[in-house]
């Protein structure tokens, strides 16, 4: 006699002993469960699945409770979902683990950087490049010019040195470009929708990329004579070899990206003739217009990015001698470094604060130190004058004064200070700004750095037309850029798909904040010392006359080597996670009960699974499991109230309590607890939600 | 003079033995002839020892000490002196009030001697069960009784026989639940040590009405005088035959709370981890091995033999509407007299603290009742004409409970008793139920951080939030009820929550980190409080008004309590 109940207002008959989740399952009810595994017993331990049962005080395990006749089901209400919310929250707060490694977390593109380090150390360079290409664009020139913020989150910082992640992307990269068959990306088929990117500079090329894969045209219009933006000409050759960068410019070109070159917007066509003649445009101009030294005379200094463009173009105007480059960040040692290798005998940079407070990369620096680069800390410029011999830059000294908005420490001027520097050629490399009166002509809506645009989605006022890179956050790194592409190239996806414009899915995760030492020795336990892989550099007399590749990558044996440093940081099960999906999907507060919690520990001794009990949920699905596969020691949960772990009984080691089901026990494992050696991320996994 | 055989009686329970009645013992046993009783209940006298006169008159004797001992033999046991050591002789605190039922033997009886047991009608109820009786009958008076599960939750026993009664499996099992576990309580245990022959009876006519062939008493190990005395009655029941073909054993508890709920007590019996298990099914349909079990507490089926011998409605002229008969407190905490006492249902709260426990103890006010343990809550003390009844008390937020009584003053922190029973549950939480394991956890960090004095703006609200889906998110008793101490205190007495959160004040004086000491103007200079002082933060200067250096004062409250003059306020 089949039962029949109401579930969310909807009448349902099954046979009697079925659960709750079973029979909303039959009127298409999805209810969360961690816990559950099909076959075995349910443990109703997790609660994500309850449900309110009418006239019942409290809350029910739908994954347990059998129907009953008559029975009146509520799935989805406000205190139903509070209560699946608060205990994914209350199980978040006592979860010792890092959802993404902490280089990956703080890669601005969100590389899965041990995902493609793992590639490399296996041989296995498409893998690499497969893991590369999802994320980032122009993986080879990125690791040859990125400030690398990854690096510094890398946790073998604590042990000994950084992994050299951009050295291996590029590393990555460039093999696969001297392969007979260069890795490309599966194209969705054509869906005969085109767009329009504006600029074809790092935004726009990794836009096109994304786009071009997706199925729809792309057409790059720049007003260069040719692509590349920023990464042709404002960086210099011996950072980033042209042909490095033709090279991945031509596979973006082989996905089929059109090209209008020597066109410039206002000029050679609008932003109203774009939108009529494509379905979707992105606008990548990014941060052109250089900005002067603000002080007297400035007319007479040269723009930074005007000289490293003639550079690029090999028409670098005479220098003379004595050459002062104005700034701190990193066009202004690009400009000292490549005035060196133009001949001037006597290159210095002047910055108005100190070294600590320089927004350039340290390695550009000492680089730049190096090759003969003399750097006066302190000094800003007053007025420039030009005299029959060349230039007199005035200057004073500066003293540091309370931080500013940026945190930096404002310079002050020191009063009767001023001296003055004779020189051949003044250079500013003050910084870049967006070109927004052409934008504001055309309707868009701008903002104090660039074109307003949404943050998660890039769209812009306008329907259908977007913005990232430097032409929303002003002058930036080209890897911002880069993420700025892929994330318009999903909602331009969306927009053209009739979707509603969202942007990417980015899944919330947690990490552990703060590590204290015995996780740290933890994490450590078996890892040796290494050092990294040096960087094989041309040597100083070449570097000083030449335009050549000054940092030559690694040697194939040291990156092998270099790879396998990688601690795999980040959980085995960072994609299918499902404490990881539900948090999403109920929009958890990850610090809401934010209190006393388990330290981050890790079991090796077992040949097949990796066991860290610190992420375990005690959701007792593997002690069922082991216990339902007849292991004669299994799992057991050990313990009682707050600190109650899941381990083998009488402290024996995780291989002898499980000998058959370990596989079994890795895959049903909700959350990374459990997990298969093997599994990098979800190709070994059976849970659901990885399909 | 030579007198007729006296017969002295020496208190030989875990509270007395605690007390110190085996030395006491053994100077009377070198004099007299000494029977060896359990508890009477009035355990703020142990040692005690009752002699009682060939005719039947019992004089009591409280505290003894080797010494007094020695007294009672010389001067009562040899001479009849009564009045010589007269200064000992207390007076009977078994107050009107009190009915006794489950404990009509306890401290008079033998426990280990059957024959005691035999003399007082022992398993005459059995006897007439399995001769007159049919086990309908047996259900229907246990049902006209209205008795209900003394272990708390108040389930009627006779409706839990007759579902046990109607299951088809030939196989099925009557357990005693004994793992009383709720810190101050020992009612159980006190029947346990002083009549087990009671409850053996009781489980033995449970076993009968139902059809059940075996029978379990899961006992605590932490009773190894109940697990001594319950063994050695089960021998000499089965010896005398009164057990028939009935198995009974007795199984020790591995010292978890948890296993007192009846799935996690099943597993437990199982040889398993003592986790519960969503019900239904109930263990009368699916128990141990999975078969029909009966779960009775050991008041509950000490009341049992009682109602066979005195007919149902002698029962039920005891109580209310809805709670018949009597109930065992462990009475604790500020009271004059401490102890078990068993009262009818329906006397109220005020008379079990005022008339049977002799008040507050020192003249304070009287604050609240602490009622069942970590499961129940306080009740207020405006609120103590509350009838002692099963539904009555759920109304106020506490539980009837297995039995605790713990009596509050003015003295006591309802923040810090919230946490105090809140750090038991959460420690005592079998980890299976998220909200339970984690949810218990920080509320406990919460009341912690409020009892420090750095409470957070949204902590009480986070409090009842947590509260409300603990009590709705767990599978069992242990984490429904767990927030019970946490909700009755918010409801009733917020201010001190409020108090502790904006103020970071503990209105009662109580919470370390927010109070200080403060000699006053009482003082005389006696150096008492210096010299109770485990940690020199008084300085010993006779004569002069003595000093809390607060740098050093941990704020025990031993000078306080060492004070003769009042002179130390809490500030």
């Amino acid at each position: 006699m089949p039962v029949t109940l109401t579930i969310d207002g909807r009448r349902v008959s099954v046979e009697p002993g079925t659960t709750l989740m079973a029979a909303a399952q039959w009127l298409g009810i999805r209810i969360p469960s961690m816990c559950h595994v099909p076959g075995i017993e349910p443990a109703a331990s997790c609660f994500v699945c309850a449900v309110q049962i009418e006239g019942r005080r409290t809350l029910s395990p739908a994954c347990a409770v059998p129907v009953a006749e008559g029975m009146s089901v509520t799935t989805n209400s406000d205190d139903v979902r509070a209560a699946r919310k608060m205990a994914l929250e209350l199980l978040l707060s006592d979860h010792a683990g890092e959802c993404v490694a902490p280089c990956a977390a703080r890669c601005p593109a969100g590389l899965d950087i041990p995902g493609f380090v793992y590639g490399i150390a296996t041989g296995d360079n498409r893998r690499a490049m497969e893991a590369i290409a999802e994320r980032l664009a122009l993986p080879g020139s990125l690791g040859r010019i990125c400030p690398r913020l990854c690096e510094e989150g890398c946790r073998r910082c604590d042990l000994d040195q950084g992994l050299a992640i951009g050295a291996l992307h590029r590393y990555a990269a460039d093999l696969d470009i001297a392969a007979v068959t260069p890795y490309t990306p599966p194209c969705a088929p054509t869906t005969g929708k085109s767009v329009a990117i504006v600029g074809a500079g790092p935004a726009g090329l990794a836009a096109a990329w994304y786009l071009l894969q997706k199925g729809h045209g792309c057409t790059l219009f720049d007003a260069h004579p040719q692509p590349g933006g920023m990464l042709r000409y404002g960086i210099p050759a011996y950072r980033l070899p042209k042909d490095a960068l033709d090279a991945e410019i031509d596979a973006i070109r082989k996905l089929g990206a059109r090209f209008q070159m020597g066109v410039r917007w206002g000029t050679e066509f609008t932003l109203g003739e774009l939108r009529k003649q494509y379905d979707a445009v992105f606008l990548a101009i990014g941060a052109q217009r250089a900005q002067g030294l603000r002080c007297e005379g400035e007319e007479n200094a040269l723009a930074g990015i005007a000289f490293l463009e003639l550079a690029a173009n090999s028409n670098a105007p005479s220098l003379g001698r004595d050459v002062a480059v104005v700034g701190g960040g990193n066009t202004a040692m690009d400009c000292a470094r490549s005035a060196v290798r133009l001949g001037a005998q006597n290159v210095r940079i002047l910055y108005r604060r100190g070294r600590q407070e320089m927004p350039c990369a340290m390695d550009e620096v000492e680089a730049a130190e190096a090759e003969g680069v003399h750097i006066d800390y302190l000094v800003a410029p007053m007025r420039l004058d030009r005299n029959g011999r060349g230039l007199l830059l005035t200057c004073q000294r500066m003293t540091l004064g309370e931080p500013d908005a940026s945190g930096r420490r404002r310079p002050v001027a020191v009063a009767g200070s001023d001296f003055v520097i004779e020189c051949s050629t003044v250079i500013a490399a003050i910084g870049q700004a967006v070109e927004r009166t052409l934008a504001g002509r055309e309707g868009l809506r701008v903002t104090g750095w660039g074109i307003a645009a949404d943050e998660r989605t890039l769209a812009t006022n306008l329907p259908g037309v977007f913005a990232g890179g430097d032409a929303v956050l002003g002058a930036d790194l080209a890897v911002r850029a880069v993420a700025a592409g892929r994330i318009s190239a999903t909602s331009i996806h969306q927009y053209l798909s009739g979707e509603s414009v969202a942007g990417e899915s980015v899944l919330t995760g947690i990490a552990m904040r703060p590590i204290d030492d015995a996780e740290r020795a933890a994490i450590f336990r078996a890892i040796e010392k290494s050092a990294r892989a040096p960087m094989p550099r041309l040597p100083m007399e070449q570097r000083r006359a030449t335009f050549d590749e000054v940092e030559r990558g690694l040697t194939p044996d040291d990156a092998a080597r270099e790879s396998r440093r990688c601690l795999s940081c980040g959980c085995r099960k960072q994609d299918c996670c499902l404490v990881r999906t539900l948090a999403n999907e109920y929009e958890v507060d990850v610090y809401r009960f934010a209190g006393a919690r388990r330290r981050f520990s890790q079991d090796l001794s077992h040949p097949e699974i990796v066991y860290e009990p610190g992420k375990c949920i005690s959701c007792d699905a593997c002690v069922r499991i082991a216990a339902a596969a007849g292991e004669t020691l299994g799992l057991a949960m050990i313990g009682r109230g707050f600190d109650v772990t899941v381990a083998v009984p009488f402290g024996k080691p995780l291989s002898e309590g499980l000998r058959s089901a370990a596989q079994r026990c890795a895959e049903a494992c909700p959350t990374g607890a459990l997990a298969l050696r093997t599994a990098r991320s979800c190709d070994a996994c059976s849970l659901s939600s990885c399909r | 003079m030579r007198r007729g055989a006296v017969e002295i009686r020496v208190g030989l329970g875990s509270c007395g033995i605690a007390s110190g009645a085996e030395p006491v013992l053994d100077v009377l046993q070198k004099a007299a002839k000494v029977k060896t009783v359990g508890c009477n209940g009035m355990c703020h006298l142990e040692p005690l020892v009752q002699v009682v006169e060939p005719d039947g008159r019992i004089t009591l004797y409280s505290n003894v000490t080797i010494e007094t001992a020695r007294l009672i033999v010389r001067r009562h046991v040899a001479h009849a002196l009564v009045r010589a050591v007269s200064r000992l002789v207390s007076t009977p605190c078994v107050a009107t009030r009190q009915e006794r039922i489950v404990l009509e033997n306890c401290g008079e009886i033998d426990p280990l001697n059957i024959d005691d047991y035999l003399a007082r009608d022992g398993y005459r109820a059995l006897q007439r069960c399995r001769t007159q009786l049919s086990p309908e009958q047996v259900i229907a008076a246990i049902a006209e009784s209205g008795l209900r599960g003394r272990g708390g939750a108040g389930f009627p026993t006779g409706r839990k026989w007759t579902l046990g009664r109607s299951q088809s499996d030939p196989v099925k099992y009557v357990v005693c639940n004994g793992d009383e576990g709720d810190p101050g309580a020992f009612m159980d245990r006190a029947v346990l040590e002083s009549d087990p022959h009671r409850v053996l009876e009781g489980l033995a006519i449970a076993a009968y009405a139902i059809g059940a062939a075996e029978g379990y008493l899961y006992i605590r190990a932490e009773y190894p005088l109940a697990v001594r005395h319950i063994g050695a009655a089960i021998v000499q029941a089965r010896a005398r035959g009164y057990l028939d073909s009935l198995h009974l054993e007795v199984r020790e508890g591995a010292g978890a709370f948890v296993c007192g709920e009846e799935t996690a007590l099943i597993q437990s019996l199982e040889g398993k981890r003592g986790m519960p298990r969503l019900r239904p099914p109930y263990p009368v349909e699916r128990g141990f091995r999975g078969k029909p079990t009966i779960i009775n507490n050991v008041e509950t089926l000490a009341c049992v033999p009682w109602i066979i011998r005195h007919g149902p409605a002698a029962f039920a002229a005891f109580g209310t509407p809805t709670s018949k008969g009597t109930k065992v407190f462990a009475l604790a905490g500020k009271i004059n007299r401490g102890g078990l006492v068993e009262v009818p249902m329906g006397v109220t709260i005020r008379e079990v603290v005022e008339e049977i426990g002799g008040g507050i103890k020192n003249g304070r006010q009287f604050k609240a009742v602490q009622l069942g343990g970590p499961s129940g809550g306080c009740i207020p003390a405006r609120l103590a004409d509350t009838p002692i009844d099963y539904d009555a008390l759920a109304q106020t937020g506490a539980i009837m409970g297995s039995g605790g009584l713990v009596v509050l003053d003015d003295h006591d922190c309802m923040v810090d008793i919230a946490r105090f029973f809140l750090k038991f549950t959460q420690a005592e939480s079998c980890g299976k139920c998220t909200f339970c394991r984690i949810g218990t956890k920080r509320m406990l960090e919460i009341l912690e951080r409020l009892c420090a004095g750095e409470g957070r703006r949204d902590d009480i609200e986070k409090l009842e939030t947590l509260a409300d889906y603990v009590s709705r998110g767990s599978l069992c008793g242990l984490g429904q009820t767990a927030p019970n101490p946490v909700i009755t205190t918010l409801r009733y007495f917020r201010e001190e929550y409020e108090a502790h959160l904006h103020q970071k004040r503990c209105p009662a004086g109580r919470c370390p980190a927010l109070i200080r000491y403060r000699v006053t103007d009482n003082c005389i200079g006696c150096t008492l409080c210096a010299q109770a002082c485990p940690v020199g933060a008084i300085g010993y200067r006779p004569y002069q008004k003595h000093e809390v250096d607060q740098r050093l004062c941990t704020r025990c409250d031993m000078c306080r309590q060492a004070c003769q003059d009042d002179a130390i306020e809490v500030m």
